[in-house]
């Protein structure tokens, strides 16, 4: 349908590029019609309308990240828990593996010091700001406890594993159940260390103990 | 300017996950704004936006020309809209016959919820009313800043029938606001409540 010579008019009005001659045309029009200056009112409000709205519902997008494959590693922060391969339980299931992942600080991943492509490396202290990470099996979950503690300097070594005992399951597969102590080293900062000294009555309460400078590390 | 998008692209085009973070967020704006010309009433801005995030991951290694991005986009964006209006059109009726619950719960009031300003959170619903060849130029111009070649250009039309589309646009826009405010339209023009566009 073709817009009237007003609507028109109006319009260039809107963009600034009415001319001297659309304005005498408009003001001509106007003087049979007064309605029309309602029009351009409506019009301008209706634009500054549109503007604001688009401002703020634009802005808003930002919310919407691009959703990257488990174990991809990306620089933005998860905003949005995404749909993509995950629907019906499933997103309950991402909803606890975030939450897993949050407090228990597992799932930097294997790759978490891997340059990205374009040359660009991520740093390890990403908990914030990796994406989700689905670590589904026990070892994944100690291979990123080992790559994230190595690389923050919190893991200082990884003692030989003891046998606690064994035992041969009765299955008759020659299997046996081993049990077994892992022993890791961690290092931390702490802001005081504590004693535990005793009452004459006999309970015990921490005692702070003060230092200056301590050459050897203490037992904590 | 141009090579360094292109370069972009192509990163991106190999899997570059930063390269897709950096075009999608330079892009985003603009996806959105087809979006909202194309989706159909009620449909959240967000969900469609999200698809158009899973298309662009997962197909755009099948970009051929970096030029090509923008219109790519937007034609994913089109897809995107339609194929939902489509979903929600058969999901509506599926409600329809098996609760004989005739509203649909989701609706944009979310993101209208995030509007401060009143004036526009009509302006947002009453674009809703306007058929998408009016909806497009218009919204190409006042949220993209768009000139009427550049609009010409991207929907592939003449700058005329632009600057018709933006005229008849604006006026039926203004209409729709004056009888949600309770103002009686003016006589000129289209006063009806439903649209047909100029091919």
């Amino acid at each position: 349908m073709e817009p009237t010579r007003d609507e028109v008019l109006i319009s260039r009005v809107l963009d600034a590029r009415s001319g001297s001659g659309d304005w005498r045309e408009l003001e001509l029009m106007a003087e049979q019609d007064p309605t029309l200056w309602r029009d351009l009112g409506a019009s301008l409000r209706a634009e500054i309308a549109v503007r604001n709205a688009g401002e703020e519902v634009l802005d808003g997008t930002r919310r919407i990240d691009l959703p990257f494959a488990a174990n991809d590693t990306v620089r933005s922060t998860p905003s949005r828990i995404w749909r993509h391969g995950v629907t019906g339980s499933g997103w309950l299931a991402a909803i606890v593996l975030l939450c897993v992942w949050l407090s228990t600080g597992v799932g930097a991943g294997k790759d978490a010091a891997a340059p990205l492509p374009g040359g660009d490396t991520l740093t390890t202290n990403k908990l914030a700001t990796n994406t989700l990470n689905t670590t589904t099996t026990f070892d994944d979950a100690l291979t990123s406890y080992r790559t994230v503690g190595f690389e923050e300097g919190r893991l200082v070594d990884e003692l030989p594993m003891m046998v606690v005992d064994t035992q041969v399951l009765e299955s008759g597969n020659d299997q046996m159940e081993v049990l077994y102590l892992r022993r890791f080293l961690e290092r931390a900062t702490v802001n005081g260390v504590y004693e535990v000294g005793r009452r004459d009555d006999g309970t015990a309460v921490p005692v702070p103990v003060h230092f200056t400078k301590r050459t050897n590390h203490g037992s904590l | 300017m141009a090579k360094a998008g292109d370069d972009r692209v192509a990163k991106a085009r190999a899997g570059d996950r930063i390269a897709q973070q950096q075009l999608w967020e330079a892009h985003r704006r603009w996806v959105a704004t087809i979006l909202l010309a194309h989706r159909g009433a009620g449909a959240d801005l967000d969900d469609l936006l999200q698809d158009v995030a899973v298309v662009f991951v997962e197909h755009v290694a099948e970009l051929r020309d970096p030029q090509r991005l923008r219109p790519w986009l937007r034609t994913v964006a089109i897809n995107v809209a339609r194929t939902h209006s489509r979903r929600e059109r058969v999901r509506s009726r599926q409600v329809i016959e098996l609760a004989a619950d005739p509203a649909d719960p989701r609706s944009d009031r979310d993101e209208a919820a995030r509007l401060a300003d009143e004036d526009a959170q009509v302006a947002l619903t009453a674009l809703d009313e306007l058929p998408p060849d009016y909806r497009e130029p218009i919204l190409l111009r006042s949220m993209q800043g768009l000139s009427q070649r550049r609009i010409a250009t991207v929907l592939g039309v003449p700058e005329t029938t632009v600057e018709n589309r933006l005229a008849r646009g604006r006026k039926l826009l203004a209409q729709v606001l004056a009888r949600r405010d309770g103002r009686a339209p003016t006589a000129s023009g289209g006063g009806t409540s439903t649209f047909a566009s100029d091919a």
